[in-house]
């Protein structure tokens, strides 16, 4: 397999690795994993005024399932909770020039951003923005 | 493309001693294997490799019970695939996280022996979670396979194959 150079730079130098207290009322956890892979992926929000301050990420898995939640984690940056939302697999794998067995991997991070929106939302008692298209 | 079970005439049951499956086995090298095609022409030789390799690649499949009973699954519409997971709790998959945190720590710090206990407390987890699966499909082929245990079982299945990756994963040099 052939990892696109982007693709090779998120993964050697990935960006905001970490956690976020999971607990705080400010904070959004999403992780989920793909079971035929073994890959599992945490991705934190931290949010201000409804604008998203800052996030995580935590990967275990393939380069493309670290280079995917590490990019995620750079847009979710600056943007509102329902600009967040937005941000689409798709986007991802052209970002990246992800192959196509290696799309599950972007749909892997989206599903995470839509679990730590949600998570949050759910923190706040607001109903949750539609994440659908 | 034929399942496992019916490449080597087998019925579609959790239910296979290894006798069964070296028997099935056996049936069909007697048909198919290359040295009875020693002086047959090329077509005919190539076709009886491919389908001992086909049947070797079934016995290997369902003579482990985890595998046997994704191909079950399969065989009802519940294939894992490699889309992301809905079924298992994010307590399960945190767990799943912290033991590969664990390791990679272990792993960095050249500690062999955290590792070795890692890797046994896995292996263990596998074993047990092996188990479960094992009386749950018989329980679910006793009560004539209902499809409302279709969810459970596959449940089961998902969280015992994130534990056996996770302990393939474990391992000094990176898999992929």
């Amino acid at each position: 397999m052939v990892y696109s150079d982007k693709v090779i730079d998120h993964y050697e130098n990935p960006r905001n690795v970490g956690s976020l207290d999971k607990e705080a009322e400010d904070v959004g956890t999403g992780i989920v994993g793909a079971p035929e892979c073994g890959d599992v992926m945490k991705l934190q929000i931290q949010v201000e005024d409804g604008v998203i301050k800052d996030a995580k990420f935590k990967t275990f898995g393939c380069g493309s399932a670290i280079a995917s939640s590490s990019l995620a984690t750079e847009w979710l940056k600056g943007r509102t909770v329902e600009e967040a939302t937005e941000i689409r697999n798709v986007d991802i794998v052209e970002e990246l020039a992800l192959p196509p067995v290696k799309i599950h991997c972007s749909v892997l991070a989206e599903d995470a951003i839509k679990q730590a929106l949600a998570d949050y939302q759910n923190k706040q008692g607001d109903e949750p923005v539609s994440t659908e298209e | 493309m034929l399942d496992p079970f019916t490449l080597l005439e087998l019925p579609h049951t959790f239910d296979l001693e290894a006798c069964v499956l070296r028997g099935a086995l056996l049936k069909g090298s007697l048909q198919w294997h290359p040295d009875r095609f020693a002086l047959a022409n090329e077509i005919e030789r190539a076709e009886a490799e491919d389908r001992m390799a086909s049947l070797n690649r079934a016995h290997e499949r369902l003579i482990d019970p985890l595998q046997r009973a994704e191909a079950l699954l399969t065989l009802h519409g519940q294939a894992l695939g490699n889309g992301t997971d809905q079924t298992s709790s994010p307590m399960f998959l945190m767990e799943m996280m912290e033991i590969k945190e664990e390791a990679d720590t272990a792993l960095n710090s050249g500690n062999n022996k955290r590792l070795a206990s890692i890797t046994a407390s896995l292996k263990n987890n596998e074993q047990q979670r092996i188990q479960a699966i094992t009386l749950a499909f018989r329980e679910w082929e006793a009560a004539d396979r209902p499809n409302d245990q279709l969810d459970g079982l596959r449940g089961l299945v998902t969280e015992a194959v994130y534990v056996r990756r996770t302990l393939e994963g474990i391992r000094p040099v990176p898999t992929h």
